[in-house]
């Protein structure tokens, strides 16, 4: 699976990435910080944005990173294996580093940005979404520019499910939840509903 | 508590070490096994497709034999296609991969054609995502059964297989028939035998 | 990094004895500080991998096995780990213990890797992991911190087997081990439940579950302890 060359177009992905194969709806990933950020809107806006900002830089480099030097032809002649079973802790490495950097970055040159932000950075680094489409990118065998748009797509699907379900816990305020339902609980029910109402989204496009 | 710049790289060199090293030494012990999973994960599908008997086969290296003794590839120069060995050493079943996309996802398979006789005689899916119980029966045996036996008319050059669809996955079923309609014409026009 | 993400259940002077802060902990981490209920971290893979119940109790196995161990490395290392790259560390630590756990499923248990996929990668940034390590193991010693990751490893997997129950059984009305090698039929003749199969039925089993756990009493446990 992993050498075959992978022919879906760049459009495709992205429209699947957020609607059919969504990270979260479809694949659950993201739902720590998701469920523990999408209690406002500007909250939500902002932590989505950091985290396509990462998933695309990210999965690009981690692109790069797998198959110019993990599984490359150059280091298997040079070492007489591969790195491949590193192909986790190098990505998550790869995006705690960059995570760091970013922080470093706006730290130095946009003190008010960094303020705003401060608190999102550590949680995006264990967000499990963006690790994930890192792997799922592998696993799908994109190349460069198919993986950066699905970087971005994911990122954008991600955001998509973080504001519709601050939008519904706003909503939600002036409901009566019964009180063993109150906090995760009703969270999850609705998020299965919003889940639910994607899937009928199915059909309109694949990704292979 | 601080350390010094020195000491946190130190330290940070030496447990890089220590993790890459405990995981190369993991690697070694389960390489092999995991390898041979790897690879009976594929020859498995090949031996259901060419109508090779696997029930006393569990373990990967079982089915492993079991290929080394019944299949070798067919031509040297196109590696993914495997022949059945028979005792008279006529080659009466050839085990071909083909893909395609399906409504959900790729679907990937084994066709097994008869090359002399222009019949398929099995056909196996490896690999799909269809809908569960609609586009997802093509791996059950109601589906795959009118493969066994099908001749391959050719129409204008090209195959046009009388398949049955699934009631209720109509996609599925009319994706399943256009790959395989494009794999059996390709492997026809290219021959396998000189 | 500075700080981390707030993670609740922070560690607290304890009572007692030894032995009897070794079944505080205990307790804690499978019902009183459930992970997934309380705490909700882990929840991604809670949902993505029990579709079956057999998958349910692998990965509850696999993540408790590499929060016991990264806690207990972490604890043995809290002394000396720089501060400036401690968030590294652990991650280095956890990813270490979850390729060997990849690893050993590619070799020993094929067919479960194949259907966990890169969930089992995903144990990394498993919340709960990274959680207890921040929480609990850099401040206490190593027995206790087993402990404690082993408490919330097992009530991880606790809730991870009975979603895994639910979904199975109420989406395919019988429980398969294997390729099919124990087969319990449960409910002859069940129709094919597909929501549950899928993922909106996940979330909402989770959601009822959760529901269950406080209306047993949970949410007055840790309402008495704050």
């Amino acid at each position: 699976m992993n050498g075959s060359v992978n022919e879906t177009g760049a459009l495709v992905i992205f429209l699947a990435a957020i609607f059919t194969n969504n990270i979260l709806l479809t694949y659950f990933l993201g739902m720590c910080s998701f469920l523990a950020c999408s209690r406002e809107f500007p909250t939500a806006i902002g932590l989505g944005a950091a985290v396509t900002f990462v998933m695309t830089a990210t999965t690009i480099i981690n692109h790069a990173v797998y198959h110019h030097v993990l599984v490359a032809p150059w280091l298997k002649e040079a070492l007489g294996f591969d790195l491949e079973h590193l192909q986790f802790v190098v990505a998550i490495a790869v995006i705690a580093g960059f995570v760091q950097l970013v922080e470093m970055f706006i730290e130095r040159f946009s003190p008010r940005l960094y303020y705003a932000l401060g608190i999102f950075l550590p949680l995006i680094t264990v967000n499990c979404a963006i690790l994930g489409v890192a792997l799922f990118m592998v696993n799908f065998g994109f190349n460069l520019w198919q993986a950066a748009w699905y970087g971005l797509a994911s990122g954008l699907g991600w955001t998509l499910a973080i504001i519709l379900l601050a939008g519904l816990r706003r909503k939600m305020g002036y409901s009566n939840i019964p009180a063993a339902f109150q906090g995760v609980s009703i969270i999850m029910i609705v998020t299965g509903v919003i889940a639910l109402a994607f899937m009928g989204f199915t059909g309109m496009v694949s990704l292979q | 508590m601080k350390h010094s710049p020195l000491y946190t790289i130190l330290f940070a060199a030496a447990l890089g070490v220590a993790c890459a090293g405990l995981l190369t030494v993991v690697r070694e012990l389960t390489a092999n096994r995991s390898e041979a999973n790897r690879l009976a994960e594929r020859t498995r599908h090949i031996l259901d497709v060419l109508g090779i008997d696997r029930s006393g086969a569990e373990t990967s290296d079982e089915i492993l034999a079991l290929y080394r003794e019944h299949v070798r590839p067919d031509r040297p120069e196109n590696p993914t296609s495997y022949a059945r060995l028979e005792p008279d050493g006529k080659v009466k079943a050839v085990a071909y991969p083909f893909s395609g996309t399906g409504l959900w996802g790729p679907i990937k398979g084994y066709v097994a054609l008869d090359p002399d006789s222009r019949t398929i005689l099995s056909v196996t899916f490896y690999e799909q995502t269809e809908t569960p119980g609609l586009g997802g029966n093509i791996v059950t045996h109601e589906f795959r059964s009118q493969f066994e036996g099908m001749r391959i008319p050719i129409r204008n050059g090209r195959a046009e297989l009388p398949i049955h669809a699934i009631s209720g996955a109509t996609m599925t079923s009319r994706r399943v028939e256009a790959m395989l309609d494009q794999a059996v014409g390709r492997i026809l026009k290219e021959g396998h035998r000189p | 990094m500075s700080g981390g993400p707030t993670i609740q259940g922070a560690a607290r002077p304890m009572p007692g004895t030894g032995k009897e802060r070794g079944i505080l902990v205990l307790k804690a981490g499978v019902w009183g500080n459930n992970p997934i209920a309380i705490q909700i971290l882990g929840v991604c893979s809670a949902l993505a991998v029990t579709t079956r119940l057999e998958n349910a109790l692998v990965m509850g196995a696999a993540v408790t096995f590499v929060t016991v161990m990264s806690s207990l490395m972490i604890s043995l290392l809290r002394h000396w780990v720089p501060r400036r790259i401690r968030m590294i560390v652990e991650v280095a630590l956890i990813s270490t213990f979850v390729i060997i756990v990849d690893q050993f499923l590619a070799a020993y248990y094929w067919d479960m890797s194949q259907r966990l996929g890169a969930y089992v990668g995903l144990i990394i940034t498993n919340c709960i992991v990274m959680g207890r390590a921040e929480a609990f193991a850099l401040h206490e010693k190593p027995g206790l911190s087993m402990i404690d990751g082993l408490a919330n490893g097992l009530g991880y997997a606790m809730i991870l087997a009975i979603i895994g129950l639910a979904r199975e059984l109420g989406g395919t009305g019988r429980f398969v081990f294997g390729d099919g090698w124990w087969t319990a039929v449960a409910i002859p003749g069940y129709p094919e439940n597909h929501v549950l199969k899928l993922a909106p039925g996940a979330f909402i089993a989770l959601g009822f579950l959760v529901a269950l756990f406080y209306s047993l009493g949970l949410q007055k446990e840790v309402e008495a302890r704050k």
